[in-house]
């Protein structure tokens, strides 16, 4: 009985002091702490990541042989259309400098970039988020974009420390960014659905939103800039207030295979 | 100490793990929880009373290199603990046979408890908004039980492993104590 006592009231205290600290969450208290961990801990974790990207790639690799050959075919098949699409893309992209410059999207080789490795990712299936090998000393600071090379918006950083920058993907629930559907101009909000996509959401009832159309940043209410693109929609629906008309965007790339990621500094 | 200084390492070593290994591994929505499964195992082979210092120190650092508020780990890893403590002591898991299959239905049961601990727990600070869609809570729900099987065959592959450090570190602290 008296062990029993024991145990409970250990057990009560700790959970006390626990939602204590939660509640009270002192502002920063533990922030030099956590900066300390992580810069001890970042190259551990870095190797960890890579090995086990190594490892989930070997995997997959196995998994896929039998289907290599027939993948093989079909990017030759590829290939050959490629080449005739080249030549036409060359003409095209003078056309898409101009389209660009008059809608003010800025082209990815206009912005002031950082590369960083993702060292860790979010173990929980709620957040999501990734921490990055650059913070403070890079010149990074809370609120700016992170992109992957090829002009795809992932997220934006949410805490720095000094090597170390944490990112709140877009599809973490707490994110949310402006959004346009490109072919129809129609606005919206892009939120993250608790990992498990992005939704267009507020787009008013008499606006356009189609299947199949991109989605890119509208450049409002923040320092993301404009026509970093962010998916494409994948099923337009209702609202559960039936107030406004919401889109299923399905990102262009797998948020949990990040790897190397860019964070946009500035406009050059 | 040097069975203190091992311990801290392993820890680390979890937490390490945890936030950069599996998740780059299973690049998905399940991630085993082997901070879980190393409290279940903990308690299991020293008691809740032994266990309690390394649950504390496994939370903290879970916390802060998860970006969590520090405390929020803590919660459902202690009451897992107690919880853990509780069944070993009513169904004698002393006997060898049923240590491991009985860690199986912890660690099953826990991974549930756990998610849902984290989600309240998430809800309550603000983390998560309150006004979560319907219909994804199925998915959520098959991720749940997903983690739950994933986690119960990570049991099985670290469990001996674990023992063996165990066993190990508590001869050495005997042989120490011989010597003197």
């Amino acid at each position: 009985m008296k062990h029993l006592t024991s145990k409970i009231i250990k057990t009560l205290v700790i959970l006390i002091v626990g939602f204590a600290l939660v509640f009270l969450n002192p502002s920063g208290f533990f922030n030099p702490l956590r900066a300390f961990f992580l810069r001890a801990v970042t190259p551990f974790e870095r190797a960890s990541h890579n090995i086990g990207k190594s490892i989930s790639g070997s995997v997959e690799f196995l998994g896929s042989i039998s289907e290599l050959r027939k993948e093989n075919e079909s990017l030759l098949r590829e290939n050959n259309d490629l080449n005739s699409q080249v030549a036409e893309l060359s003409s095209e992209k003078k056309e898409n400098r101009m389209l660009r410059e008059q809608l003010d999207l800025i082209p990815k080789d206009d912005f002031s970039l950082v590369s960083s490795f993702v060292s860790a990712q979010d173990p929980q299936r709620l957040d999501s988020w990734v921490l990055i090998d650059k913070g403070s000393d890079d010149g990074i600071s809370d609120g700016m974009p992170v992109i992957v090379s090829s002009g795809i918006l992932v997220g934006r950083i949410s805490e720095v420390y000094a090597s170390n920058a944490k990112v709140e993907l877009l599809s973490s629930p707490t994110s949310s960014i402006n959004g346009v559907d490109v072919a129809t101009n129609s606005r919206g909000i892009v939120r993250g659905e608790y990992g498990l996509g992005l939704v267009l959401g507020m787009v008013p009832q008499s606006d356009t939103i189609n299947q199949g159309d991109d989605v890119v940043t509208s450049g409002l209410g923040s320092d993301t800039p404009k026509g970093l693109l962010i998916g494409k929609i994948k099923e337009v629906r209702m609202s559960q207030d039936r107030l406004f008309q919401e889109a299923i965007v399905a990102p262009r790339i797998k948020y949990s295979k990040l790897d190397i990621v860019f964070v946009i500094k500035n406009k050059k | 100490m040097f069975r203190r200084i091992t311990i801290l390492l392993l820890i680390i070593f979890v937490v390490i793990m945890q936030t950069s290994f599996f998740p780059a591994i299973f690049s998905g929505k399940i991630v085993p929880d082997i901070a879980l499964i190393m409290v279940i195992i903990w308690v299991i082979r020293k008691g809740f009373e032994d266990s309690l210092a390394r649950i504390v120190t496994l939370s903290f650092f879970l916390d802060i290199l998860s970006f969590r508020p520090v405390g929020a780990s803590v919660i459902p890893l202690v009451l897992i603990a107690f919880g853990t403590s509780s069944f070993s002591k009513r169904f004698m898991m002393s006997q060898h046979a049923w240590k491991l299959s009985s860690a199986m239905l912890l660690v099953f049961l826990a991974t549930v408890f756990n998610s849902a601990a984290v989600f309240l727990l998430s809800r309550l600070i603000g983390y998560v908004s309150s006004d979560m869609p319907d219909y994804l809570a199925p998915t959520l729900g098959i991720s749940i039980f997903g983690a739950a099987i994933l986690n119960v065959i990570t049991l099985v592959a670290i469990y001996f492993p674990v023992k063996k450090l165990e066993k190990f570190l508590e001869m050495y602290e005997f042989k120490k104590v011989i010597l003197k």
